[in-house]
């Protein structure tokens, strides 16, 4: 997926809940591609448009698993200290 | 992606990441068109959408930055620029720095070379050498009773016509005790040396030995020169070998052409060794494992004191040891006088740098506006003083390398110093430790006055130095640590100037002492028949006669 699809692919699956700065995806996608976590080639996309794509290397995957089982944890915690406020 | 690799594929990161920023602009603007949009708001619309595109450009770079490194980088390219636009200040600054660091590389060169080098020899820290010279006979006493030397050498300088291929020229070599190499723990370049095995009294070992200098320089380094046969004095000597490369004896300005074993010496410079009262030998001992100096010392002053007693020539003989060469004879007027020019070098370091943070302080008040300015509008203090630093250390590292090349030149001209056919040297070419001496001594002179400055920068306020101009920032401080550094360059610059009036006239009164004769209008000249194997008694003889003729004649 490239750029500009990633954004709308975000909106999209957010319901338009998540709303960011389109550019800020760009220095994120630097640090990933540094990192050796997603692989990028230039690819011809189905507009016919020169788009470079980026893919989710082995790496990234396993790094993706790790912070969303900590993201979940956050989350969790979270929830059960609003919770247990509202009661 | 290796790091080295990503330093040079940077220009093309950068260059798709532009790319697809703007692709990514594009498709938004035809999407927002789809929409219904006009061109020039679709544009808009994306380009909000998007944020600072710079911004977010140059953010994304910074993935492939290392932050740190690149600033100081920047800021050295910065200096640089600064010092080309004002190159009065710049070279001001690089020569000041460079007399300061260049006469100071000269003499620990020669500090280095004469103190601090070892012989070029196995374990040279185990040597000691008899601190004065001594007899043939008493050192071979020191041999015969020391229990705290594995071995014990001695050797004197003479001089002697010495013939190759019929062709005769003044050479300076060593007569040295049969042991000589032996004890050193030398092995020869080519052939062998002689040995203590091979003396059997008086003019028993034919032998010479050449120094790797010599060979090349006599013999174009040819490898059939072993067996060859050369003469002294007209006496003929074998070529057994030839010395290792980098050995030139054990004195540290002369440098023998060869050597012979001293049982030789006699006939060939006339002069009788076996005397006690003759002392012109140097003694060197290779102490044994696990003595210490203090006992050596202690083991050779009771032999001296014995022989004291025993023979009517040693009458009052006493003896101690010392480490050999230069190193070991502190009381050497020639070391003194070394140790003397090194505090004077310092003093000129002290004085040039002075001069620099001087040079700094009015250059960072001249640009005290512009580094307000920049405090103003959100420079940190302290990435103004290490811009400020990047520029010292700059003009130090500059100066530093322009004061070493004027050093080395003036090396190169002392080390082919040598008086008439005598063959001095002095091993005094800059190695690894003086280079390191001369980047410390630029780099912390550098440092310690051009923060100087920063501290100034560091202290001012950015609102008043703007309101009050260039002047008065903090500048009730900056006099006072002005006039501070001023009064020690004066010091400083007034005792160089007194100590050198002192040592020209000095040197002008000893070219002045009276000699007892008056000079004007004598010739100086020499005789040694010896050379063409006239003895020593006759060619005396002969040589008075000539000068007789020669003095009749003149009359």
């Amino acid at each position: 997926m490239h750029g500009y699809a990633l954004v709308q692919h975000i909106k999209q699956r957010s319901n338009n809940l998540l709303q960011v700065e389109e550019g800020s995806l760009y220095p994120a996608l630097q640090r990933l591609l540094k990192e050796d976590l997603v692989k990028a080639e230039w690819e011809v996309s189905a507009s016919n448009r020169r788009v470079r794509t980026y893919r989710v290397t082995t790496a990234g995957i396993k790094h993706l698993e790790r912070e969303v089982s900590r993201l979940d944890r956050m989350l969790e915690g979270l929830f059960l200290v609003l919770s247990t406020d509202k009661s | 992606m290796s790091w080295f690799n990503r330093l040079f594929m940077r220009r093309r990161i950068y260059s798709e990441l532009s790319e697809e920023i703007q692709q990514h602009l594009a498709e938004k603007i035809e999407a927002l068109m789809a929409e219904g949009m006009s061109r020039d708001q679709a544009e808009y619309a994306a380009k909000r959408a998007f944020g600072n595109v710079t911004r977010i450009e140059e953010s994304a770079r910074e993935a492939w930055m290392w932050p740190k490194t690149e600033s100081i980088l920047a800021d050295f390219k910065f200096a640089l620029r600064k010092l080309l636009h004002s190159p009065g200040f710049a070279v001001t600054a690089i020569l000041t720095l460079a007399i300061g660091i260049g006469t100071n590389v000269v003499t620990f060169s020669m500090l280095n070379g004469i103190l601090l080098r070892p012989l070029d020899v196995p374990r040279p820290e185990s040597l000691l050498q008899i601190e004065e010279n001594e007899s043939y006979p008493d050192y071979r006493d020191y041999q015969d009773r020391n229990q705290s030397f594995t071995g014990m050498l001695a050797y004197k300088i003479m001089t002697a016509g010495i013939g190759i291929d019929h062709s005769v020229s003044t050479s300076w070599g060593e007569a040295a005790s049969g042991n000589y190499f032996d004890v050193l723990g030398l092995q020869p370049s080519l052939g062998h040396f002689f040995h203590a095995s091979d003396e059997h009294g008086p003019a028993s070992a034919p032998y010479i030995v050449l120094s790797y200098e010599f060979w090349q320089r006599s013999f174009a380094a040819s490898p059939q020169v072993v067996g060859q046969v050369v003469t002294l004095n007209q006496h003929p000597f074998t070529i057994v070998g030839i010395a290792p490369q980098n050995f030139h004896g054990t004195d540290y300005f002369f440098w023998p052409d060869y050597w012979i074993p001293q049982v030789n010496a006699e006939q060939v410079d006339g002069w009788e060794d076996f005397w006690r009262n003759h002392r012109s030998f140097t003694v060197l001992g290779r102490l044994k494992p696990g003595v210490r100096e203090q006992q050596a010392a202690q083991n050779i002053e009771a032999i001296s004191r014995q022989m004291a007693k025993e023979y009517r020539e040693d009458e009052g003989l006493t003896r101690t040891v010392r480490k050999p060469g230069a190193a070991g004879n502190s009381d050497d007027p020639r070391i003194k006088a070394l140790f003397g020019m090194a505090i004077l070098a310092l003093l000129i370091l002290l004085a040039a740098c002075t001069n620099l943070a001087s040079i700094f302080a009015a250059r960072a008040a001249d640009r005290s506006v512009e580094l307000a300015i920049r405090l103003a509008i959100g420079s940190s203090r302290w990435t103004i003083v290490r811009q400020l630093l990047a520029e010292t250390v700059l003009i130090s590292l500059i100066g530093g390398l322009v004061g070493t090349l004027f050093a080395c030149l003036q090396l190169a001209t002392l080390a082919h110093f040598s008086v008439n056919d005598f063959p001095m040297h002095f091993l005094i070419a800059p190695d690894l430790r003086v280079y390191l001496v001369a980047i410390a001594l630029s780099a912390a002179s550098g440092l310690a006055f051009g923060i100087l400055p920063a501290r100034q920068i560091w202290n001012t306020d950015a609102i008043q130095a703007i309101k009050n101009n260039a002047v008065s920032a903090g500048s009730f401080r900056r006099f006072a640590v002005r006039d501070f550094l001023l009064l020690i360059q004066v010091a400083a610059c007034t005792l160089l100037v007194t100590s050198a009036l002192v040592m020209v006239h000095g040197m002008v009164q000893r070219l002045r002492a009276p000699l007892g004769i008056v000079p004007r209008g004598v010739t100086l000249a020499r005789i040694d028949l010896k050379v063409a194997g006239i003895p020593d008694a006759q060619s005396r003889i002969v040589e008075k006669a000539c000068w007789t003729q020669r003095l009749l004649s003149l009359e």
